[in-house]
């Protein structure tokens, strides 16, 4: 489930990081989604940016070539555009977390706000053509902040002038109302369900303990629309069943719904939802869910048995939603390692053979590199031993699936104790380590207390990676975080959390046990852990082989940038162009950077109002390239919020 | 009291580069786009910042002041320059660092100067 990871780790240091070929005309055509061509996975040649990940295949790369590692020093800001729409949580309204990917289609860069209004932006000077307000409940109902990863857009295949609705934006809110808006006017398209709004809570009639939330704009193909939600994490054993649904693009009308949990346990469970993005393969009209895990999240006694579906990479036809194939990442999932990100979409060369492949990242920072049409492994996966639950009541599963081939970005073993953090408290966090219990990966939740490396909070986050489709380089984004989890007895629970940090203890209400997690940091707030928090890697997906991996971002703490070698725990993620360039905020930093993608060395970097944690986007228009950044913060990095959209050309 | 002319000229640059720092701290903590903005290390250079300037003024225009008080005044600005270059340089203040190596320069002039011969007072002192 997309549980923000951690309030609790606000705490801590890191709380918890249009000369391209065939462009020079005056506006560049924009790709019909509803008819896209059968796709040669990002080998079509387009510069826009049209959807969450750039293209529907979740590459998040761009034809656009002409900022290059050569000129990209010469960077500067275009325009920036101030929404209105931020708050630090000190009044009525809860703290904003705002990571909207911009789209940049139908000449126009649309962009959504936590306060759940649609800004449209000329793409050259940033001046706002409209804006249209969902008038939605700004009030925390799910999720602790008030949070938007964007919109989505839909068009016709022949658009006809003067007819309303033939260009669509989404934005989905809080309480679950999807508004669908003209793309040219900003005008409610009352066409679509309720006069313009589906009220996706309608459909959550399973464990409906509280309301889905639309966070992630839908995934758009042909004339359907695939929503996922998220919901209320760590709460509640029995929760909603993570039903995706699929509906009409212009009527709102449910085509279909699909299940991740099997029927004859959906009433004593929950979730297994998709609340990340999501990716297609347009020439076999497959769709691929990353479904997250059951909950509750931290004890599966009341899941014993298999849920194949859970915390996995699943396809569907995407007309009928039939499920073609599946694969399980996590078995019997304890630790809240969610399927968070859409598979990669990319033809990879092997063996004198070309494979259509895709690319799994998950929270555990291991890479499942699959046929896309068979799910079937390129590079073996393996089942490994793991260490088993002593926790009375849990059945945790013998094995997990390990993947040593892409290398995986975080370590096997936790990183050894930090003796600086360990000296400035004393010895607290060897005494503290010494406390728990810790096998490795997977050491399950426990009654003592775990360390858990890589913990929930990744590993590969939501934005997941991105790829030249050309040279099948994979560019990715990693956190290292070491969290403490502890299990505590239901006639215990109460008593305990009345006595802590609400961001530190989750009912789990309806399993016999509460639960304790925080951040492994001192009581300074230092990570008990050897750095790095964060890097970025390269990989070559032809042979798996790992081309660089480097620190990336600077942890930032009263102001003060810790060493470049820590890096930075990271949110959001990369986009690559053909010229050869990595953008990226991500960082706790608060910076932009361009990075060069065969050494992985930063070559330009830009100061901006928060942390950027939305997935950057890039253009051409009129003969110029541009790159957006969403400078929106996230409580999880740091306390620090912006309502900053900003774009950076040569100049 | 007579200081020799390189002693003045030290503590002179001391009082010129701390006033320097001041002004850039002051800029850093206000000016919106530099990250580091309205935080306690752009907050906590600035008192440091004044601090070297007051101190080294005091060394500027108290002839009289007791060696003691001067030597431990002395002592406390090379502290507080290392401190704040080291802030400085954690908040990637390239010219708040530069300030402060210039302080350094000032402090090692007036180190190294030679003291006006028969002015027994400043014996003793750094």
């Amino acid at each position: 489930m997309n549980r923000p990871i951690l309030s609790a780790l606000t705490a801590s240091w890191f709380t918890l990081a249009g000369s391209s070929h065939g462009w020079s005309q005056a506006a560049v055509p924009q790709p019909p989604p509803t008819d896209a061509p059968p796709s040669i996975v990002g080998a079509a040649h387009y510069d826009g940016w049209y959807t969450f990940n750039g293209n529907l295949e979740n590459q998040k790369y761009s034809q656009a070539d002409q900022i290059t590692p050569r000129n990209v020093a010469k960077l500067q800001k275009a325009w920036e555009v101030h929404t209105g729409d931020v708050s630090d949580g000190s009044g009525k309204i809860p703290l904003t977390d705002w990571s909207a990917t911009p789209l940049f289609v139908n000449d126009t860069v649309y962009v959504s706000t936590p306060f759940y209004r649609i800004f449209a932006i000329a793409p050259d000077t940033g001046k706002v053509k409209w804006t249209y307000d969902t008038h939605s409940v700004l009030q925390a109902v799910t999720q602790p902040d008030l949070k938007t990863r964007g919109v989505a857009y839909w068009q016709a295949a022949a658009p006809q002038p003067g007819i309303p609705c033939q260009k669509i934006v989404y934005v989905g809110t809080m309480d679950a109302k999807l508004h669908a808006v003209d793309a040219d006017t900003g005008k409610k398209c009352e066409g679509f369900a309720d006069g313009g709004v589906l009220d996706v809570n309608r459909w959550n009639t399973t464990n409906n303990k509280w309301p889905l939330s639309l966070l992630q704009p839908p995934t758009v193909y042909k004339d359907t629309l695939f929503i996922g939600w998220a919901g209320k994490d760590w709460a509640d054993a029995e929760a909603p069943p993570g039903t995706v649904f699929a509906v009409n693009a212009q009527t709102g009308k449910l085509k279909w719904t699909f299940n991740a949990l099997p029927a004859d346990i959906a009433s004593k469970t929950g979730t297994s939802n998709v609340w990340a993005s999501m990716s297609i393969d347009q020439e076999h009209g497959i769709l691929y869910l990353p479904v997250s895990s059951p909950s509750p999240n931290f004890f599966g006694g009341n899941r014993k048995q298999e849920i194949p579906l859970a915390t996995s990479v699943t396809a569907l036809d995407a007309q009928t939603g039939k499920l073609l194939w599946s694969r399980q990442i996590v078995h019997h999932d304890i630790w809240d390692y969610d399927t968070n990100s859409p598979p990669v979409l990319v033809d990879i060369h092997k063996d004198g053979k070309t494979i259509p492949a895709l690319v799994q990242s998950s929270k555990m920072g291991i890479f499942f590199v699959l046929n896309r049409l068979t799910g079937e492994p390129i590079y073996p996966i393996e089942e490994r031993q793991v260490p088993q639950s002593d926790v009375p009541g849990e059945q945790s599963a013998p094995t997990q699936p390990y993947a040593a081939i892409p290398e995986p970005t975080v370590p096997d073993r936790f990183p050894g104790v930090s003796r600086l953090a360990d000296i400035a408290s004393l010895g607290e966090c060897s005494r503290t380590l010494k406390q728990l219990r810790y096998d490795g990966r997977y050491t399950p939740p426990s009654l003592q207390g775990s360390v858990a490396y890589p913990s929930t909070a990744g590993g590969v986050e939501w934005g997941g990676g991105a790829v030249d489709p050309r040279s099948a380089v994979y560019v990715v984004n990693s956190s290292y975080v070491a969290q403490i989890y502890r299990l505590i007895e239901r006639k215990d629970y109460a008593e305990q959390a009345k006595h802590g940090s609400k961001d530190e203890y989750y009912p789990q209400t309806g399993a016999p046990y509460g639960f304790y997690l925080r951040n492994f940091v001192n009581f300074l707030g230092m990570p008990c852990w050897n750095p790095p928090y964060g890097t970025l890697s390269a990989y070559d997906l032809n042979s798996g082989r790992l081309l660089w991996k480097k620190p990336f971002g600077e942890v930032q703490k009263w102001g003060f940038y810790m060493p470049e070698s820590w890096g930075s725990v990271t949110i959001g993620a990369p986009l690559v162009t053909r010229s050869g360039l990595i953008f990226i905020g991500a960082s706790m930093d608060a910076r932009a950077r361009a990075v060069d993608l065969k050494s992985g060395d930063v070559l330009w970097q830009a100061q901006l109002d928060a942390p950027a944690v939305a997935n950057p986007a890039t253009y051409i228009y009129k003969g110029t390239q541009y790159v957006v950044f969403v400078a929106g913060g996230n409580a999880i990095l740091k306390p620090q919020a912006s309502d900053q959209v900003a774009a950076f050309a040569l100049k | 009291m007579s200081v020799s002319p390189k002693r003045r000229t030290g503590v002179d640059i001391l009082v010129l580069a701390g006033a320097a720092a001041l002004g850039i701290s002051i800029f850093n903590y206000f000016r919106t786009d530099n990250g580091i903005h309205g935080s306690a290390g752009a907050l906590l250079v600035i008192i440091s910042s004044f601090l070297m300037v007051i101190s080294a003024a005091a060394l500027a225009l108290a002839a009289a002041m007791n060696p003691a008080l001067r030597g431990a005044l002395v002592v406390l600005i090379l502290l507080d320059i290392l401190g704040t270059g080291l802030a400085a340089y954690m908040l990637e203040e390239n010219w708040l660092v530069g300030a402060m190596a210039v302080a350094l320069m000032g402090w090692v002039v007036r180190l190294v100067s030679n003291r006006t011969p028969g002015d027994a007072r400043v014996r003793g002192a750094i």
